[in-house]
């Protein structure tokens, strides 16, 4: 089920109620999550919630045992059993394929047939986020951070948490576990923050994303004979998509979650508006980021070795990681290669950790070393964004040369995107306001009057239902 | 908990009224700036229809290849049945959506003849929202239009057309914005409205357009195929004429030579539609496959799909002799 689907309009408001009015129990409110929860997953293809109630059951299952034994060896095993478990339909079901046919083309290129067959099977929705989410709880009983869930109803409704299930913020069991744990009541501030969040989690993603997507697969279908402007606005464009897509996902499902009395972590922090590369990754995805840290870098030993060339393979490692997770593909490994780059001449020099403030406190306007910072910083990220978009890293490649070889400058292009650019620019004017809060339409009470807060949502309310394009599009991490 | 309700139902009251307020408003490009420029041959063609007092012996049905070819002026001449004949073809007309128009038609009169028009294209997907409104928009309240509702709508449309009207006529956003500013706001005029259904224009198009810059060199028509619904329709049409006894003909206007090679597997749907036809028994002629000599591609289409003016004269005049040999056998010399 897309939340930007009529189903979803009428599934959103039925559970709502039924979850406040008739299921006022925590046990039966949180039965009844893990019941819809299972509808919306079971909505796209029902053979899939195999799979998730396959990876619950095991996790389950493992963290109980771990409990039950004090031997290490014993709890090492466990934990495999759970990786090999999550990460194997990992594997199964996204790089299966991918590995087959690059072995394939390479032993042909000396000269060797291998007769081997790709598997005829699609991607399930959501099962990089909710493979890694159960991960992250058995390696967290297994460091003895967490205690694990006795009640199976809990564990399961965690993991399928239908506003999180299929493109995250990827929780973690300390964060999201006690609140299903709690006895939760209603809150009209939370619920009335969570209705703006999604209002503007629809309007990035139905107005701004969506209308940008008709124009980027126009342009990277048929970069080959456009001109500069073009291929330079292509990129812009892919650029605002992305984030408006997955920002506008995440909004629309912080929200949803902040409805039904839950706090999902922060997933997006105005990641446009970074200064530099490391500041970049502190506000971009940063449920998978922060995953990547605490499973993956850490335990390599971190920024804290003793060798720069031990450091250099750490940071590689985690981009590299990051890459592959997005999809098996070149174009996604060689866009972390390319952040890695970015992020490690900041990390050896020691000044990662530069910006932790937000740009511009308490002023209207940047600095002009503020703004070059952006820029540059925006300009890095998109050039990266092209190796995303691309359908292959030779497609990747020739774009970008022809940006920088093809000297055609006509504005002809901006001009017939112009309704798009300023839709843009207003998105953004709006984030930069908003920079400070925890989204863009947080509106406080004493911020603004009632009226105007009221012409302000039925403004976007029209635009959403006004200017989306005519085939809605599935949110782009869907895909991963 | 009550409070967050209350406001929740009256931003939603609000916005369906905003909603519906902004809706209206744009429907008024369809009604209004389009009719009055003669530009908008759905309810052109609607209003005629309820409007007319004489029968119809012959109906014509099928996409913008029925409503820009059958000329019913010209059959009518041929035919002898001046004023008898009406076209309710309509762009992208898909069988279902064909069938409720001769429900509709069906229920005050019963045509002597009824000619289904086929152009393949609109048997392979499940067509547009926008194709089945423009006709369902304009029919009048009836048992016709309520069936056509009833079972030509998802609950989707069905919501978007009784209570959305912003999202329905969201297309005329941009038009009616310029007629604000000032600025040119009507569409490309494609074809005058001549009466009993029929459009003609009179463009016609050069060689190195139809060579070069052909649509169908885009369309992977080898991939496609003909919808389980269309077929399901296309058979609910014969069975309604078999059950009021009216003779039902299938023809495909012609589409210019280089265009029909262009098409992948063009044979492939002609044979299906020819199976058919023999499977039900009734009289199929495909004018793509059996050409008319005196056609040009570049003297009488007017694009790479469509028949022009003149194109149209000659191909009306061709087949309504088709017509009168299969209704009048004995007449065949």
């Amino acid at each position: 089920m897309l939340f930007n689907s009529f189903e979803y309009a009428v599934f959103l408001p039925v559970v709502f109620l039924l979850y406040w009015l008739v299921f006022t129990q925590l046990k039966w409110q949180n039965l009844f999550l893990l019941a819809v929860s299972y509808l919306f997953y079971g909505w796209w293809d029902y053979r899939f919630l195999s799979l998730l109630i396959f990876s619950s059951v095991v996790d389950f299952l493992v963290a109980r045992q771990m409990e039950k034994t004090k031997m290490s060896l014993h709890r090492k095993r466990l934990l495999g059993i759970s990786l090999f478990s999550n990460l194997g339909l990992l594997a199964v079901f996204k790089y299966y394929n991918f590995f087959i046919s690059e072995l394939i083309t390479a032993f042909s290129g000396i000269g060797i047939d291998l007769d081997m067959g790709t598997l005829k099977v699609i991607l399930p929705v959501g099962i990089s986020f909710y493979t890694f989410q159960t991960l992250s709880y058995t390696i967290d009983v297994f460091r003895k951070k967490i205690k694990p869930v006795a009640d199976w109803v809990t564990f399961f409704a965690y993991v399928s948490f239908f506003p999180q299930l299929v493109a995250g913020p990827i929780e973690r069991a300390s964060n999201l576990i006690p609140q299903f744990t709690k006895s939760r009541k209603f809150s009209y501030d939370q619920a009335r923050d969570g209705m703006q969040q999604i209002l503007w989690g629809l309007f990035k993603k139905v107005v701004i994303a969506d209308n940008c997507a008709v124009v980027v697969n126009t342009i990277f279908a048929n970069y080959t004979e456009l001109n500069t402007i073009s291929l330079i606005l292509g990129a812009f464009l892919f650029s605002i998509q992305i984030y408006c897509d997955f920002s506008g996902y995440s909004d629309i499902a912080i929200g949803t979650a902040r409805l039904f009395g839950f706090k999902l972590m922060r997933n997006f922090a105005f990641p446009y508006f970074s200064r530099d590369i490391a500041e970049f990754w502190r506000r971009w995805h940063i449920s998978l980021s922060t995953w990547f840290r605490d499973y993956l870098y850490i335990p390599l030993g971190g920024s804290r070795v003793k060798s720069k060339a031990r450091l250099v393979f750490n940071v590689a490692a985690i981009f590299l990681v990051s890459g592959c997770w997005h999809g098996a593909n070149w174009t996604f490994i060689v866009w972390g290669a390319l952040h890695a780059l970015y992020f490690l001449p900041g990390i050896l020099l020691g000044k990662n950790r530069r910006h932790l403030d937000v740009v511009a406190k308490g002023k209207v306007f940047p600095g002009l070393q503020d703004l070059i910072n952006m820029s540059m910083t925006f300009f890095l990220v998109l050039i990266a964004w092209i190796f995303f978009r691309a359908e292959s890293v030779s497609q990747a490649v020739d774009y970008i040369v022809r940006l920088f070889t093809s000297f055609d400058f006509s504005i002809r292009p901006l001009g017939k995107n112009v309704l798009l650019l300023f839709g843009i620019t207003i998105m953004m004017s709006i984030e930069w306001l908003q920079r400070n809060k925890e989204h863009g339409l947080q509106l406080a009470v004493d911020q603004l009057n009632k009226p105007s807060r009221g012409i302000i949502y039925l403004t976007m309310a029209m635009a959403i239902l006004l200017l989306a394009p005519k085939q809605p599009s599935v949110f782009i991490y869907f895909q991963f | 908990m009550r409070s967050f309700i209350f406001q929740i139902v009256v931003y939603s009251i609000l916005l369906w009224l905003l909603n519906w307020g902004v809706g209206s408003y744009l429907r008024t490009y369809e009604t209004k700036d389009l009719m009055e420029t003669g530009q908008f041959f759905p309810a052109l063609r609607w209003q005629e229809y309820y409007e007319r007092e004489a029968p119809i012996d012959l109906l014509v049905l099928g996409s913008s290849h029925a409503y820009r070819a059958y000329d019913p002026k010209v059959m009518g001449v041929y035919l002898d049945k001046k004023n008898r004949i009406f076209n309710l073809g309509s762009a992208a007309q898909s069988p279902l959506i064909s069938y409720y128009i001769l429900k509709e038609v069906v229920e005050k009169q019963r045509p002597k003849q009824v000619v289904m028009d086929l152009y393949f294209m609109v048997f392979t997907n499940d067509n547009q929202l926008r194709n089945r409104r423009y006709n369902w928009g304009y029919m009048r309240p009836g048992a016709a239009k309520k069936a056509f509702f009833r079972d030509g709508f998802s609950t989707e449309e069905k919501v978007k057309l009784t209570a959305f009207p912003s999202l329905v006529f969201k297309d005329y956003l941009k038009p009616k914005i310029n007629k604000l500013l000032g600025r040119p706001h009507l569409l490309k005029k494609k074809g005058t409205y001549q009466g009993a259904g029929f459009v003609s224009n009179s463009d016609s198009l050069t060689l190195e357009k139809l060579t070069y810059h052909n649509q169908f060199d885009a369309f992977q028509t080898e991939r496609t195929a003909i919808t389980e619904m269309n077929l399901k329709y296309l058979k609910k049409i014969k069975d309604l004429c078999a059950s009021e006894h009216i003779p039902l003909i299938f023809a495909t206007a012609p589409m210019p030579e280089i265009s029909v090679k262009k098409i992948k597997n063009y044979t492939g749907f002609y044979q299906l539609f020819f199976k058919l036809a023999e499977a039900w028994n009734i009289p199929y002629i495909d004018y793509n496959i059996n050409r008319i000599e005196t056609l040009s591609d570049t003297d009488h289409f007017y694009d790479d799909d469509h028949l022009n003016a003149a194109g149209a004269q000659v191909f009306s005049a061709a087949v309504t002799k088709e017509l009168q040999n299969i209704l009048n056998p004995k007449d065949k010399k």
